[in-house]
């Protein structure tokens, strides 16, 4: 073990350890230390699993497997780098083939249809949703939508994407969790960020135009 | 400033990397150009969506997922680094197929290489090899048996040229095989061999030709 920290007892003491003090004690065999270290990032990680996969599922199969290899690895685990961002690197290895080879799955809504309009393809008329009266349902609806359209985003620009946009990583951080040179990650940020608006773009014209028409 | 330049400078100015006097340029372009406006503020609408994205949370016994797949992971690397008495039966018994595959392979090689492995039925008919310029030493060949008499091209109707100098034939619903080089009963193996050595010889003889003609030629480029 490459760890020389004192060993921490107590929850307390050990909830006032950073993310990179917390894996030192794990490399030291404390596993009070890795209970917190999960307690912290389960939902980031998760997160980040399943706007990239979009299935539950999956993404706390993959998020499991991340911490166990976390766990499994830890002497492994360098300074040089925070936490957050060697577990981030771990979950993208793992989930790396996955969202190359990810088939679409039917959702609630579907925006784009190749059947229509040749080659190019065409905006579909999405169903009119004002006949709810719901307001929560047409927010799920919307966040069905929003995570179908990042399910769009082609499988090389979505890592540095979600990272960026939903996680709030840095420049740095992503190069870091993706393997990427740091101009390469801001121009897949930036694709991603085209890819989005250009899928999603159509859609809030229409709400806006149909909430409009409502007034 | 130009639009593809001003839209770098809008991603930037998203992720904090401009300073004041970049961003004062990049405002007063989007002042000027109505497109880069537009896909400025669409791009900031669309991209907020995602700030409204609800919190999710994986199950609740997540934790206690990892836990267990964890020590199965210990379990299982300390089995493997110990090794099984399974493990170890698994390579005894692909030892054991193994050297079971590599006798079967042996065996049956020798068997070929000792003519067992012939057709039963084709072995029981090669029952003689004649060479005609020996006819008068065989005078004790089977009476079941009929001598061919090569020298006098008198070969049967279905008789088969092997080579140069060996010839089958099957006679009558016997079917027996004659072959006119020796007068003894010999496997087709035995056979092989013999046209091997016949063709040896052959090739012998013709490097020796070869020899003798290469030092005529040198005798007669040494004379001119």
């Amino acid at each position: 073990m490459s760890h020389q920290e004192p060993y921490v007892t107590g929850k307390n003491k050990l909830g006032e350890l950073s993310d990179e003090e917390l894996i030192l004690q794990v490399q030291g065999g404390n596993n009070h230390a890795f209970d917190i270290l999960v307690g912290r990032f389960k939902d980031r990680l998760y997160a980040y699993l399943f706007r990239l996969l979009g299935d539950k599922h999956e993404a706390e199969e993959f998020a499991q497997e991340t911490f166990v290899k976390a766990y499994i690895h830890a002497d492994k685990y360098r300074t040089v780098a925070r936490f957050s961002t060697w577990l981030y690197t771990i979950a993208t290895n793992l989930v790396r083939n996955r969202i190359r080879n990810i088939k679409r799955r039917p959702r609630t809504v579907s925006l784009w249809s190749a059947d229509v309009g040749g080659a190019e393809g065409r905006w579909m008329e999405l169903p009119d949703d004002s006949h709810r009266p719901d307001i929560d349902a047409e927010r799920e609806s919307l966040r069905d939508l929003i995570q179908n359209v990042i399910e769009k985003i082609p499988a090389k620009y979505r890592p540095s994407f979600v990272l960026r946009e939903i996680n709030g990583l840095s420049y740095e951080e992503i190069a870091a969790a993706t393997g990427l040179k740091l101009g390469t990650v801001r121009s897949r940020i930036n694709r991603g960020r085209t890819h989005f608006r250009k899928a999603i773009a159509p859609f809030l014209a229409q709400e806006y135009q149909r909430k409009g028409n409502q007034k | 400033m130009r639009c593809k330049k001003a839209q770098d400078c809008y991603f930037k100015n998203r992720d904090g990397l401009l300073n004041e006097a970049e961003k004062m340029k990049l405002q007063e372009h989007l002042s000027d150009c109505k497109t880069c406006a537009d896909f400025s503020i669409e791009m900031d609408r669309c991209l907020g969506l995602l700030k409204d994205l609800p919190d999710v949370s994986p199950s609740e016994n997540f934790e206690w997922n990892i836990k267990r797949r964890i020590l199965e992971e210990k379990s299982r690397m300390i089995r493997s680094r110990e090794g099984s008495p399974f493990g170890q039966w698994r390579w005894g018994v692909k030892f054991a197929a193994s050297a079971a595959a590599a006798a079967v392979l042996v065996f049956t090689g020798v068997w070929f290489l000792l003519g067992h492995g012939e057709d039963p039925a084709l072995r029981s008919t090669v029952t003689a090899v004649h060479t005609p310029s020996r006819q008068s030493r065989v005078p004790s060949m089977p009476r079941n048996y009929e001598i061919l008499d090569m020298t006098g091209m008198n070969y049967p109707q279905n008789m088969r040229m092997v080579s140069g100098n060996l010839g089958l034939t099957r006679r009558g619903s016997s079917s027996e095989i004659y072959m006119p080089f020796e007068d003894a009963a010999i496997s087709r193996s035995d056979s092989l061999a013999k046209i091997n050595l016949l063709l040896k010889r052959h090739i012998q003889g013709l490097e020796a030709e070869n020899r003798a003609l290469r030092q005529y030629l040198s005798q007669v480029r040494s004379r001119r």
